[in-house]
């Protein structure tokens, strides 16, 4: 080009302004959101990994709060597994202080008193709902209250009201724990036991002051079941802290993913701030320039050097 | 020679110093006028014999290049189509929303799979519930939504182009008057430039509307063709229509100036309605389209999800959605088993009906009879025995449990047709209900009964990839099987057969794929086919032509009765394996819950849909997909206007270099010209005193 024309000049300048100053907006957008931008189109080529990687999020987001419900609920178990497994120790040792002292004074309150706190730790509510009795949350799972209850010929089973449904959890992609239990798989043993001092007490007759022989040899043979009983429930208390351990190990490994994953998405929609402000520099200066320009063009006219007469 | 002669010279540099003067004034007016091109005038040594007899102007030139001019308009017609595109595209492409912030739309389904999350934790707690449905409601409403505006902007399209035409008319006829202008000066060898200037400028506001190709005439003007080469303007101006059919795609045809012939649909290559016409027939269905695909999945596996549960205690009524057929074609092609129970409101089972499909038989209570699929309804009450009845009316199948309290459950078991089990396909407890027919997959085979009247008739549009319409088709519906009916549509002098094939897939599906490297696309003119008595018409059932498929999104809500009764929410799942007397559902069950959350993470199969191609994907993938070919498409658009917009820049400053008015240049003309009169003047000066000695001599 060996030519300009004047209206070009100017036209040029302008352009030149004008995109300095879209830039020195862009920038400063960036520089105050500290975001690349707020739509499907800025993320061009990234949008896809973007949309894929909020999805995982979302879902390590609902496993942590997840998580956090199990604990609790689990912690619940825990509290109600020790009081019924704390009852079967307190029956066997009343039946043990029972043989020492070779009065059975206090025994069958004490058994009694017992059985009801272990009846209530089977039947412990979490939120309203019954925590042992498997998917029948509105129904009561053990309905037997006093030892005369289970005198024979009653079943045992026919006092338990849960069905076999065990409540399964997703911890997080790759983990699903069973947090359920049943109160008939808590509490058969124990009440089979304590059916087994009241079919006794049916058929000998009530436990009164000093114990007889008969009496004695006869709740000596009991000390080793309530032993079993008690050793079954300290085993599925245990249980129940394994899957409570589980609980937190996923915890700890779905918050590190979402630390990593977090880092990610920022690695796409984060501004580089360093590199955004030292842009929206240059646009400043651009724009400074260009009416630089605009002023030179504006002096560089033969119409003020023409005389105008 | 004579004193008489030096006059003569000196006037006709007079003469010529005030006509450069003129066109110098014309220049420096006109200094900022967009589109101007400066003049010069032409002087050339006036001849006689062989003698010099001072000058001559022998015509005021327009100092314009052919070529840059061209390189400018077609550059500047670029840029309007793509600066068209690109902004309505940002649009579209903003409806989705802030892919960082919860608003994004991609957002409420990974919301919805949460909900139901957090809703298995308490399966029995009605507020979870309610939040679940809420989330749902969220997603379908957004869907909603973004599927209105995108119709909305279609229409802003047609708008536009009809615009667009109807100023192009306005501009054909103003150039075409000035051609005969320009001629008539020409002729009488007067100034013609202003009204050269006047339809160059008119030229560059076509070109930037409709790029069309621009030739100068021997005697004067300019004549203009559309791309393809039909005449719009010369000798007479063209009528411009912008012709749209309901969703086939809208192309702009040409009355002749002479006015025989029907309109002639042209080509228009680049310019601003070729951009908004690429939205208005492509891009945009393509995305709507998209949108359609993931919701019906999306939809698809939630009721999938929901049909294989119950909700606990059991609803009396199940109540089905309209499959568009007759029962028995409706039961065709079903295979693997099913069990329906009726239960009481504790969840035990009063009665349980094994359905086998593929031996054809129901078994209750260890006994098996077989059933036919023309009266299965009537089959599946007599096997409930009074404990509950089935019924199919006008393509519905419901199943009701008698006695109060009692209600319907449904294990989906092993049954399968068309990738849905048999609850589902029935529709029988879908959570989403759709107004329209939603999914395409009809599970109909070659061998099936097609079902449409013999008779009634379709018409389809076969169209090139830039709009233009290539054929019309009527193809009338032969009856018979769905074979017959294949090879009628693909019938190569009364069907599509020449452009394309129409195929069948696994699922029933009807797709159509043009042939290259045509590349023909379809859509629907008219449709008076029915299938059955007051049945859908053939393009609502396969979902042909873009007018379907734009629409699918909006169809979709909550079904009312959950809707209004979070406890109708299925959660539980039917265990066909509880013993007698014992409930087989149970009030804590989340499996369904679960299932539900799970939804998004199933492998489906997404059919083709605008610029995907489908596959085997998750829900959660397509999205991402979507999200991704949206993003790519609208930051190409702007990319390419960035580009176009570069070379126009470039274009125009070249242009103008050549043709533009240099201020300081025309100030240096002004200078010599005036120094030329005042010389060419001092002549007839010393010329006079000359005259004076010779008559003061006597």
């Amino acid at each position: 080009m060996n030519r300009v024309s004047t209206a070009g000049n100017y036209a040029t300048v302008l352009a030149n302004l004008t995109s300095a100053q879209t830039a020195q907006i862009y920038f400063g957008n960036q520089v105050a959101t500290q975001k690349k931008g707020t739509d499907l189109k800025s993320y061009a080529t990234s949008a896809d990994t973007l949309t894929a990687m909020h999805t995982v999020n979302a879902r390590l987001q609902t496993y942590t709060d997840q998580n956090t419900i199990i604990a609790d609920k689990l912690s619940q178990q825990d509290v109600a597994l020790n009081q019924v497994t704390d009852a079967a120790g307190n029956i066997r040792d009343a039946i043990a202080n029972a043989i020492a002292n070779g009065s059975s004074e206090t025994m069958m309150e004490e058994i009694q008193a017992q059985m009801s706190s272990a009846v209530q730790g089977m039947n412990a509510q979490y939120n309203g709902k019954y925590l042992f009795s498997g998917g029948q949350v509105q129904t009561q799972p053990v309905t037997a209250q006093n030892l005369s209850d289970l005198s024979p010929p009653a079943n045992v089973s026919s006092f338990f009201k849960n069905d076999n449904y065990k409540m399964q959890n997703k911890l997080d992609d790759s983990t699903t724990i069973t947090s359920g239990m049943l109160a008939s798989d808590i509490g058969t043993p124990m009440m089979q036991a304590l059916q087994n001092i009241q079919a006794y007490v049916d058929a000998n007759g009530p436990f009164t002051g000093t114990l007889t022989q008969q009496q004695q040899d006869f709740l000596q043979g009991q000390l080793k079941v309530w032993d079993n009983v008690r050793t079954n429930l300290t085993s599925q208390t245990a249980s129940n802290g394994l899957v409570q351990q589980r609980v937190t190990e996923s915890k700890n490994a779905v918050a590190g993913q979402q630390t990593t994953l977090t880092g990610m998405i920022g690695d796409i929609t984060d501004a580089d701030m360093g590199q955004a402000a030292a842009q929206l520099q240059e646009a400043q200066m651009a724009v400074q320039a260009a009416a630089h320009v605009f002023q030179a063009l504006q002096s560089s006219s033969l119409l003020s050097i023409l005389p105008a007469g | 020679m004579s004193l008489t002669t030096v006059l003569s010279n000196a006037a006709s540099g007079l003469q010529a110093a005030q006509m450069s003067l003129r066109a110098v004034s014309d220049n420096v007016a006109n200094v900022n006028t967009t589109g101007y091109v400066r003049k010069v005038v032409d002087q050339q040594p006036l001849v006689v014999g062989a003698a010099g007899m001072g000058v001559v102007v022998t015509g005021t030139q327009r100092v314009t290049d052919q070529y840059l001019e061209q390189a400018a308009s077609s550059a500047g017609a670029d840029s309007s189509r793509y600066s068209a595109y690109s902004q309505y595209l940002d649009t579209a492409q903003g409806l989705f929303g802030d892919p960082t912030s919860d608003t994004y739309f991609l957002n409420t389904l990974d919301q919805m799979f949460s909900g139901f999350s957090a809703a298995a934790n308490d399966p029995s707690s009605g507020l979870l519930r309610n939040q679940a449905l809420g989330d749902v409601s969220t997603f379908l409403s957004d869907a909603q939504r973004i599927n209105t505006q995108l119709v909305n902007l279609n229409q802003t399209m047609d708008t536009r182009v009809s615009a667009d035409v109807s100023s192009a008319n306005d501009i054909l006829k103003q150039i075409n008057d000035l051609n005969s202008d320009i001629s008539r000066a020409k002729v009488l060898g007067q100034d013609s430039s202003g009204a050269e200037n006047v339809q160059s400028q008119l030229v560059g506001q076509l070109t930037s509307m409709l790029g069309v190709k621009v030739t100068p005439r021997a005697n004067g003007g300019v004549e203009v063709r559309s791309s393809d080469g039909v005449k719009l303007a010369g000798d007479g101006a063209a009528t411009l229509t912008y012709v749209t059919n309901g969703s086939a795609p809208g192309y702009v045809a040409v009355q002749p100036s002479n006015g025989v012939g029907p309109p002639q649909a042209i080509s228009v290559d680049s310019g601003e309605v070729r951009g908004l016409l690429d939205l208005r027939n492509t891009k945009l269905p393509q995305i709507a389209d998209q949108l359609g695909e993931l919701t019906q999945r999306m939809v698809d596996q939630l009721n999938a999800a929901h049909n294989d549960s119950t909700a606990v205690p059991a609803p009396a009524t199940l109540t089905g959605r309209n499959t568009g057929f007759d029962m028995q074609t409706a039961l065709a092609n079903m295979t693997g088993k099913t069990t329906v129970a009726i239960v009481d409101s504790t969840g035990v089972i009063q009665k349980q009906v094994d359905i086998d499909f593929d031996a054809g038989t129901m078994t209750v209570g260890g006994t098996t009879s077989s059933f036919s699929p023309a009266t299965f309804d009537s089959d599946l009450t007599t096997a409930l025995g009074g404990a509950g009845t089935a019924s199919f009316t006008n393509g519905v199948l419901s199943i009701s449990a008698t006695g109060s309290g009692n209600g319907v459950s449904i294990d989906e078991g092993t049954s399968n047709k068309a990738g849905k089990g048999f609850s589902a396909y029935f529709g029988l407890n879908d959570l989403v209900r759709s107004s329209g027919l939603g999914t395409y997959e009809t599970g109909l085979t070659t061998s099936d009964p097609n079902g449409f009247n013999a008779g009634d008739t379709i018409t389809l549009r076969l169209a090139g990839s830039d709009g233009k319409p290539l054929r019309d088709v009527t193809v009338t519906m032969p009856g018979g099987t769905m074979g017959d009916l294949m090879n009628a549509l693909n019938n190569s002098t009364t069907g599509v057969g020449l452009y394309g094939q129409f195929s069948l897939n696994a699922n029933g599906q009807l797709n159509f794929t043009g042939t290259p490297p045509v590349n023909a696309n379809l859509s629907v003119i008219a449709d008076t086919t029915q299938h059955g008595t007051g049945g859908p018409s053939m393009s609502q059932f396969f979902g042909l032509g873009a007018g379907q498929r734009f629409t699918r999104a909006n169809t979709f809500s909550l079904d009312s009765n959950i809707a209004s009764n979070p406890q109708l929410l299925a959660f539980a799942h039917l265990d066909t394996t509880a013993a007698a007397g014992t409930p087989a559902l149970s009030l804590g069950d989340a499996s369904g819950a679960l299932a539900l959350a799970q939804a998004g993470s199933n492998n489906v199969q997404f059919g083709p849909a605008g610029s995907l191609s489908g596959g085997t994907l998750t829900v959660s993938g397509y999205a991402a997909e979507l999200a991704g070919s949206v993003a790519r498409d609208a930051s190409d658009a702007d990319t390419k206007k960035s580009a176009a917009d570069a070379v126009q820049s470039e274009a125009e400053a070249r242009r103008q270099s050549t043709e533009g008015v240099n201020l300081d240049e025309e100030l240096v003309n002004l200078t010599t010209y005036q120094q030329a009169f005042n010389a060419s003047a001092r002549l007839i000066q010393a010329t006079k005193d000359l005259f004076d000695v010779l008559t003061n001599m006597i």
